[in-house]
């Protein structure tokens, strides 16, 4: 996925809704535990997943999430999990569903499960993300217990993440507009221009460890008053949590499909 | 290749997690306990110089496509394993979240894959076939072994974690015979390019590669150049000859494993099929004696039921499969007018926000 559609959630991030006022713990811990329920069901699953839309169309909804760049995102990072999957059709050839005279295989019913279980721990992380700032999201994961430095660098990554990557896309760009038809550098001159960038990098990163120190920086980066946990965020967690594991147990789609047979009958 | 959530199971995702919190907790513990403050601006700075030095592509002679470096095995040389192995972890963490490149859960998994086979047995290798050499021969065909050697066991634990997850259909041996193969190619651009790398730093600035002093095997252990190279030569080999091996009996790759299925499907009645395929791929994944693939005997035991529902499902086909059928319709309609709805609800425009932390 490139810079731009990452840039663009990332700075919705920092938006005002009630999804973004959620504590970052509370959104994480439900975005990992969706996840889990999404893919803790077995391999033929497909009706089941649908309702479980409902968490990430909810959020981004509430949030304010740009569809566009949302829908790019999945799009973009969905060829490894396809590559994969579209191979289940060929393996699994055993009937497994006959729909108006129609037999599906067992294979495609798995491939479209992989599809769905794709979009929707993807739309969950995105949206996880455009909801929360960074810093913020760093913070709340040392909270809940990553290591404090490894945090801290994370947090220091993420500042300069996008200056360096328009670094890289400028050197790119310049080595283009002045070289071959191809418009891409060879092997020796692009070694030459990731030495160079990581010389920058470095010396940089000595200027910004030097701006710390004379500012009083000896360890921990962020010293800030932690945000607190109130009920709305454990609301919003526990009501997660219940959603997920009786949809996981109860699937919808089967209750209605039997309220529908004695209606009919 | 990053691995996605949809192609793994709770249980591989957690047992990963674990592994790699582990691995990430005790090299912070090694860090911290150096007291170096400067390490962390240094260490996020070398996380985003990965990131740049992504955007450089270029292109490889004869083959028309383009390439970039990893990073892995790089940083991994220049700063040392416990650092080089925390800035790719944030890397991959960074990837995960803002660009959507892995899933969430597979987050352990994906670190595992490409920064713990770098950094903690890449550059092991590296080191004791290097000798503490710093330039010429030795040094190149030792990088370049190593990242072979990483990357091939990265794209190994890829397959591994698909095929004990359960959820796709790849047998084991196709699977690795295709992404071992695809990797090989990948994996010696990226020594080269390392190699390179860090030959150009080291006319630039001789002083900062190499800053770790402590050597885990001591240079006097490998006297000979002579034995040396063949030992790395024999490695090369041996990791070019299982990708070779596994080509060798399944020669047009893919069309062939396909075909091989085409065929099968005409001859064999297709209630016996699992069946059968699941015995094929059982006896395929036997003949690998350290892989306890409990998925292959799950898969293996699960036949009974699944073999009993086949058998159901045509005399249900009439009335619940339909039922199934309108039952999720319906919920997806509810799902469409409850999103309509809070849309409506929302009301006032959202502003895009600005950064408040710089």
């Amino acid at each position: 996925m490139n810079s731009a559609i990452a840039r663009q959630l990332d700075q919705h991030a920092y938006s005002d809704t009630s999804a973004h006022r959620l504590d970052a713990r509370a959104k994480a811990l439900a975005a990992l535990f969706f996840c889990g329920t999404v893919i803790s069901f077995p391999k033929y699953t497909l009706a089941s997943l649908i309702p479980f839309a409902i968490f990430p169309v909810a959020l981004a909804i509430i949030g304010g999430v740009p569809l566009r760049p949302l829908a790019a995102a999945i799009i973009r990072t969905a060829p490894f999990a396809v590559a994969v999957g579209i191979f289940n059709p060929f393996f699994d050839r055993a009937p497994h569903l006959v729909l108006f005279g129609v037999t599906i295989s067992g294979g495609w019913i798995s491939f479209f499960s992989i599809i769905a279980r794709f979009i929707l721990t993807v739309a969950a992380v995105l949206i996880l993300v455009a909801t929360t700032p960074f810093p913020k999201l760093g913070i709340g994961l040392a909270r809940l217990g990553l290591p404090r430095i490894f945090v801290d660098q994370l947090l220091v990554l993420y500042r300069y993440l996008f200056l360096l990557m328009e670094e890289g896309q400028t050197m790119a760009r310049a080595a283009a507009l002045r070289l071959n038809s191809r418009r891409m550098p060879n092997f020796r001159v692009a070694v030459e221009m990731m030495a160079m960038l990581f010389l920058r990098s470095w010396n940089r990163a000595e200027r910004i460890y030097h701006c710390m120190e004379v500012r009083g920086f000896n360890g921990p980066l962020i010293k800030t008053v932690p945000d607190r946990f109130s009920l709305t965020d454990g609301v919003f967690l526990a009501t997660t949590i219940i959603f997920c594991l009786v949809l996981r147990f109860y699937p919808p789609h089967e209750i209605i499909g039997e309220i529908w047979l004695r209606m009919i009958q | 290749m990053h691995m996605s959530d949809a192609l793994l199971s709770p249980k591989i995702g957690i047992l990963f997690y674990v592994i790699s919190a582990i691995m990430l907790a005790w090299s912070a513990r090694k860090i911290s306990a150096e007291r170096k403050p400067e390490k962390v601006p240094l260490m996020g700075v070398m996380g985003a110089f990965v990131f740049a030095a992504q955007m450089i592509n270029f292109s490889i002679p004869g083959t028309g496509s383009s390439g970039h470096i990893g990073g892995g095995m790089l940083l991994a040389v220049i700063l040392g394993a416990p650092p080089a192995f925390l800035i790719m972890a944030s890397v991959l963490t960074v990837q995960c979240l803002l660009f959507a490149d892995g899933g969430l859960l597979a987050l352990g998994a994906n670190i595992f894959n490409l920064a713990f086979w770098p950094c903690f047995v890449g550059l092991p290798l590296f080191r004791l076939f290097s000798g503490g050499h710093r330039s010429g021969d030795r040094f190149m065909a030792a990088l370049i072994a190593a990242v072979v050697v990483s990357l091939e066991l990265g794209a190994l634990s890829v397959v591994g974690e698909t095929v004990s997850s359960g959820i796709t259909e790849l047998p084991f041996s196709k699977f690795a015979a295709i992404m071992l193969g695809i990797h090989l190619p990948i994996a010696l651009v990226e020594g080269a390019l390392t190699c390179a790398f860090v030959a150009a730093l080291a006319r630039a600035r001789p002083d900062l590669i190499f800053r770790q002093k402590t050597e885990i095997f001591p240079s006097s252990v490998l006297y000979s150049n002579r034995k040396v190279l063949a030992v790395l030569f024999s490695l090369v080999i041996l990791t070019g000859g299982v990708v070779a091996w596994f080509a060798s009996t399944h020669p047009d790759g893919l069309e062939w494993s396909i075909q091989r299925i085409t065929g099968k499907e005409e001859l064999t009645e297709e209630q016996q099929t699992i069946k059968g395929r699941l015995q094929a791929i059982q006896s395929k994944t036997a003949f690998l004696p350290d892989y306890d693939f409990k998925s292959g005997e799950a898969i293996a035991a699960e036949p009974e039921p699944t073999a009993e529902t086949e058998n159901r499902w045509p005399a249900v086909s009439g009335g619940t499969s339909l039922a199934g059928i309108v039952g999720a319709g319906i919920t997806a309609a509810c799902v469409c007018v409850m999103a309509l709805l809070l849309f409506l609800a929302r009301g006032r425009r959202v502003e895009t926000g600005v950064n408040n932390y710089d």
